[in-house]
């Protein structure tokens, strides 16, 4: 594969030039309102695809906006509210209320205050995220390339000991590139989540984090998974194919998948090895606005194998209907249904 | 790896500080339940903050950030509270609110006003009219009574502003 890559030796570049940092934010403020035109979002464009630090850049401040876009009226008032209030603290001293605490603040505020509020903060502006029924696959400063499945949100740091993702929600793909100006010890790569981490020793591997567990699945090479604190120090290393889980301080190994069904969604496909009917329409409703339903245990002794395509997820589920034998009908409020033939 | 090293370090620290740190909290929250929740958090941001493993004084090292975690906190229900006055003064439809509603509403409430809290009042005002209100660049320059290139550069500013905070490690 053939990629435009910035020199790997290179630490994480975007935050340490403010040059970037001021042309993103000016940019972010030129299309900031429905002035701006189709000729300032091409240049804004060009901008980003000279480098991809500028990229990176860009999609951060569009990670701020996609948060604060997702305030209702509601709590834009509550916003307003809270900046008057503390901007009047400030000024009037009032942050004495905090009791013996206010001194601490300020002399923390000196020093790496900022550093340790960034990563709760950062954890709401995802600098990639995807849409329901929507797929993206970005080109990493690094030169590696992730591809974000439905419906998640995710973060990239580069430091001096390690590349790290932090995946909030969804599923990613990531195909890792190996750091050939590197002469020290490489940057290990790290995908994390609220559960635990992958640390590739290779290069492809799935992780996703659903609402109550991480589960990873190598597609080439070998990955480290590690639980995350309290459980901390519990690991296992994986092989193609292998699949563990990670969920409430438990590392699980699951059986073995076929590497090429585990990523055939980023190719835009939903592969079924003789699964479970119900599993594979729970993974289509992933992808869709809205969702099909069904009876659970109508449908609990039906299996179903396949490639159905992501893009088009109508389509999809007919061939998952043709394909099992079941009938699909429309209920009143014209949501579709999947039940069997009569 | 330098991960490893890490962990072990927070285990053996938490082993032998974790209850003092506990009555720390509780001496400065009178509530139990509260106290080892937020000890729970410290532990957790010393292992976020990279390259953070304490060294000589691991106790002055807790406690101030547990005094961190403890002002953020207290901050958040703040935007709790506010969030359901709003809510109360509002809307009668008490239904629509869930305790995960809240919970969601408040964190990203909270992590917008950490953003923004710091700016200069003026470019406070137009970075809101703009971003959160809709207005255009003239409109919102008729407000401040400045010129639209100053609002433009005052949206600048806070946009700047914002990623130095969450990217400022």
């Amino acid at each position: 594969m053939t990629m435009e890559r910035p020199d790997p030796a290179m630490p994480d570049p975007a935050m340490s030039d403010p040059a970037i940092i001021e042309r993103a934010a000016l940019w972010a403020a030129q299309l900031a309102t429905d002035e701006a035109t189709q000729a300032d979002h091409d240049a804004c464009e060009a901008w980003c695809r000279e480098d991809p630090r500028h990229r990176l850049a860009m999609d951060r401040m569009r990670g701020f906006d996609r948060q604060f876009g997702r305030t209702d009226g509601l709590e834009r008032e509550v916003i307003e509210t809270l900046l008057e209030q503390r901007s009047q603290d400030t000024r009037s001293g009032k942050a004495r209320r905090f009791g013996g605490l206010a001194l601490g603040l300020v002399v923390l505020a000196a020093g790496g205050w900022l550093a340790a509020q960034s990563l709760t903060v950062r954890a709401f502006f995802p600098e990639y995220a995807t849409q329901r029924g929507e797929q993206q696959t970005v080109t990493l400063t690094d030169g590696s390339r992730l591809t974000l499945d439905t419906d998640a949100a995710l973060d990239f740091r580069r430091s001096d000991d390690s590349r790290t993702v932090s995946l909030f929600q969804g599923q990613v793909l990531a195909r890792v590139a190996r750091e050939k100006g590197a002469l020290n010890a490489p940057h290990p790569f790290i995908v994390q989540t609220g559960d635990g981490t992958a640390t590739a020793h290779g290069t492809a591997f799935v992780v996703r984090r659903d609402e109550h567990a991480t589960t990873v699945t190598v597609i080439e090479s070998a990955v480290r998974v590690c639980l995350a604190p309290p459980a901390a120090g519990r690991c296992a290393d994986l092989l193609p194919g292998d699949r563990a889980r990670m969920a409430n301080g438990r590392l699980t190994r699951l059986g073995r998948v076929d590497p090429d069904v585990a990523a055939a969604w980023s190719e835009g496909w939903l592969a079924a090895d003789d699964e479970p009917v119900t599993q594979v329409l729970d993974e289509l409703n992933r992808y869709r606005a809205r969702p099909v339903s069904f009876d659970r245990s109508a449908l609990a002794d039906y299996r179903v194998s396949g490639s159905f395509p992501l893009s088009d997820t109508d389509r999809a589920l007919e061939g998952i209907v043709r394909s099992t034998g079941l009938a699909l009908s429309s209920a009143d409020d014209g949501a579709l249904v999947v039940g069997r033939t009569k | 790896m330098p991960g490893v090293s890490l962990t072990i370090d927070v285990g053996a620290l938490y082993e032998s500080h974790g209850d003092w740190l506990r009555k720390w909290l509780q001496r400065h929250t009178r509530c139990g339940h509260r106290a080892a929740d937020l000890a729970q958090d410290t532990f957790c941001r010393v292992l976020e903050t990279p390259g953070s493993a304490p060294l000589r004084e691991p106790r002055s090292y807790l406690s101030a950030l547990a005094r961190r975690i403890l002002i953020d906190d207290i901050r958040h229900r703040e935007v709790e509270r506010a969030y359901l006055a709003a809510h109360a003064a509002g809307s009668p439809n008490a239904d629509a609110l869930t305790p995960e509603r809240i919970a969601e509403a408040a964190q990203l409430l909270d992590a917008i006003v950490k953003l923004l809290e710091a700016l200069p009042d003026n470019v406070r005002r137009a970075f809101m009219m703009i971003r959160f209100d809709g207005l255009r660049y003239a409109d919102a320059a008729a407000v401040l009574g400045v010129s639209d290139r100053m609002v433009k550069r005052y949206v600048a500013q806070a946009y700047a502003h914002c990623y130095a905070i969450a990217y400022s490690d």
